[in-house]
């Protein structure tokens, strides 16, 4: 899910009826969502588990999914209703994305960031069609796997340029086969409270090993990174 | 003019000792020092920490329900990973006497030293064979099973894979089988009950003529030969077949023999997704393939909402259908089809249900039993029970008032800087 702290909506896919929902950010209970973006030409599409993930970009007011079965990302206007066609699609032999499961975007810095099985591909925002990643963080010094089975989500920065995928911090400019800048021991990163000074760490994120219960939420301290 | 001298070890050890100590305050200098461009000649720093808090819920959230009527036994699964057993099957004697609200201590309680992510949703049991029967939900992917006089960690008699995502299980005794809901691909799964990992099952139901659409509660009638299944309602075209297993939670003897979802890639196309409303499907017990349902209830004079659990009172012949969205039971005549109203409903505050998922009738004791995930409690009533009515007895896995988290398999959080939320998508 996604946060929309302008227009102050959440953003939900729903996998199995193929759909992105937004709903007021205060929604609670049984309450339908404002909007939805659903139909045959969104090709929200795919197999099991496609478009359960999702990120905003409220700025531009710009919707984004991924899609693991078709290797592509979506992108709607944040505003759109029912059944409309996607207003870019990245796709193609060109964009190396090989079971993209998470995508994340930086409004400010204009990085798109998708976690895929073939690792963390970043693209221009404005992207569109069959291009080729501007920077692909993938290989062994990484410590990311070879293929990376369930990826996670990609925590992006603008302010610090730092981006955190699998507990493993770079910064914005590290590309190719690059040590992380660091490593975060026993804990990932699901989102940022900059208020607070602190990153949420899930444990049921799938990236961080065994010990800890998965339904659970532990909050830790900003590292020093930013 | 007097110079100040410092000895280059001394200077040496008293800029060490700045840095470390601002890196240690707020890594400054550490952080000016790891930013450097020269990437190649990196090296990582491990960042160790304790977490400022942890919000997690230490009880047993009870889901799946099943019930020995001979015994008095209710068999209760909890799929909660930060409780101190971790998931687990307890099995309560369901008829204490002394109502209390301090937590109710099982007979036994089994967990079940097996393989992945274990997250007991469905349950069922076979008195015959004395087995109880535990779906691996998620991920994990299977029926597990183990003895149903289980106590402490045991090990699996058996494991049979489904695919990806099961939920419900209905144990049929007559022809010795085990019927399976599986979400993500609407699709019933039958396995003969001594099927083992290599083993598929003997037919399946999925496709789009089926109408299942994110199915959960599954009973089989077999005085009927009828089979019916709770829908959520959210639909896409799944072909017949499709499916897989999480490649990391795939037991490695079956490696290279099941799909995974990598497997599953498709191209660009229009997308086929819809809500339906909530549904009961009911199918012949034996259909198999693309088959359409023999009868449906649907429509908004069902009050269905998010419906999981469903049971059939033998008695009244009257369906019982766990209404997950609302908090209460919606009883329909079980050969009810199209847009009807429920002949009976229980439900309202003094039921004390709170995220019911399951329910059992005792038909022993004309009792009826819900599991409810969002309280830590099992609540029971007279089987012919109406309206608003407080609970008979209640099992309780928990103090009451005891907070639920309703954290299941969590992921995606994500933080609203402008209302200062948390926000957890289960």
């Amino acid at each position: 899910m996604a946060v929309d702290p302008i227009h102050d909506e959440i953003v939900v896919p729903n996998t199995f009826a193929q759909a992105i929902l937004f709903f007021r950010a205060d929604a609670g209970g049984n309450e339908k969502p404002l909007r939805v973006i659903q139909g045959p030409k969104t090709m929200i599409s795919g197999g099991a588990s496609d478009t359960d993930n999702v990120a905003v970009d409220p700025i531009h007011d710009e919707v984004y999914v991924t899609q693991k079965t078709s290797d592509s990302v979506l992108v709607f206007d944040r505003r759109a209703n029912g059944d409309v066609a996607p207003i870019r699609i990245i796709h193609g032999p060109k964009t190396r994305l090989r079971f993209p499961n998470r995508v994340s975007v930086d409004p400010v810095n204009n990085v798109l960031a998708v976690g895929a099985g073939s690792g963390v591909l970043l693209f221009n925002r404005i992207d569109n069609g069959d291009v080729a990643p501007h920077c692909v963080i993938h290989g062994p010094k990484t410590g990311l796997p070879q293929f990376w089975t369930n990826p996670g989500k990609v925590v992006l920065n603008p302010e610090a340029k730092k981006l955190i995928a699998s507990g493993r911090i770079w910064k914005y400019g590290d590309c190719g086969d690059v040590p992380p800048l660091y490593e975060l021991d026993g804990f990932g990163v699901e989102d940022l409270i900059p208020d607070e000074k602190a990153i949420i760490d899930l444990g049921g994120d799938g990236d961080i090993g065994p010990g800890k219960g998965e339904d659970s939420m532990q909050i830790y301290s900003l590292p020093e990174a930013f | 003019m007097r110079k100040i001298v410092v000895p280059l070890g001394l200077f040496t050890l008293a800029f060490g000792w700045i840095a470390f100590w601002t890196a240690g305050k707020d890594g400054g200098l550490l952080v000016w020092a790891q930013d450097g461009d020269n990437a190649a000649r990196r090296r990582t720093i491990v960042i160790k920490r304790a977490p400022l808090r942890i919000v997690e819920d230490p009880y047993p959230t009870f889901h799946g329900i099943a019930m020995a009527e001979e015994l008095g036994e209710l068999f209760v699964s909890s799929d909660n990973t930060v409780t101190k057993e971790g998931p687990s099957l307890s099995v309560y004697n369901s008829q204490f006497v002394s109502q209390t609200n301090a937590i109710t201590e099982p007979r036994r309680r089994a967990t079940v030293a097996g393989f992945g992510d274990a997250r007991w949703c469905g349950v069922a049991i076979s008195p015959e064979f004395k087995e109880a029967y535990l779906i691996h939900a998620d991920g994990g992917a299977g029926i597990a099973t183990i003895p149903m006089d289980a106590n402490g960690a045991v090990g699996e008699k058996r494991f049979v894979h489904t695919f990806h995502a099961p939920w419900g299980i209905f144990s049929e005794l007559k022809f010795d089988e085990l019927f399976v809901t599986i979400e993500h691909v609407n699709r019933i799964e039958v396995f003969e009950r001594m099927a083992g990992l290599m083993d598929e099952p003997v037919r399946w139901i999925q496709g789009p003529k089926t109408q299942l659409a994110d199915p959960h509660g599954i009973y089989v009638n077999v005085e009927k030969n009828e089979i019916y299944v709770a829908n959520h309602g959210n639909w896409r075209y799944t072909e017949p077949g499709e499916g897989w297993v999480q490649l990391q939670q795939m037991r490695p003897e079956l490696w290279g023999r099941r799909k995974t979802y990598h497997d599953d890639i498709r191209p660009l196309r229009p997308s086929t997704g819809k809500f339906l409303p909530p549904s009961i499907t009911v199918f012949s017990r034996t259909a198999a393939g693309d088959t359409a349902p023999l009868r449906v209830i649907q429509g908004p004079r069902t009050g269905m909402d998010l419906p999981l659990g469903v049971f059939l009172d033998t008695k009244s012949n009257q369906l019982v259908v766990v209404n997950g969205g609302d908090d209460r039971l919606l009883f329909f005549d079980a050969n009810a089809a199209g847009d009807i109203a429920p002949v009976r409903i229980i439900g309202g505050p003094a039921t004390g249900m709170a995220g019911p998922t399951g329910v059992v009738i005792d038909r022993t004791r004309d009792e009826l039993w819900v599991s409810n995930w969002s309280n830590h409690t099992v609540t029971a009533y007279s089987r012919t029970a109406e309206g608003n009515v407080a609970p008979l007895r209640t099992v309780r896995g928990a103090p009451p008032g005891a907070p639920a988290t309703g954290m299941g398999n969590p992921s995606a959080a994500a933080y609203n800087p402008k209302r200062k939320e948390i926000l957890i998508p289960n």
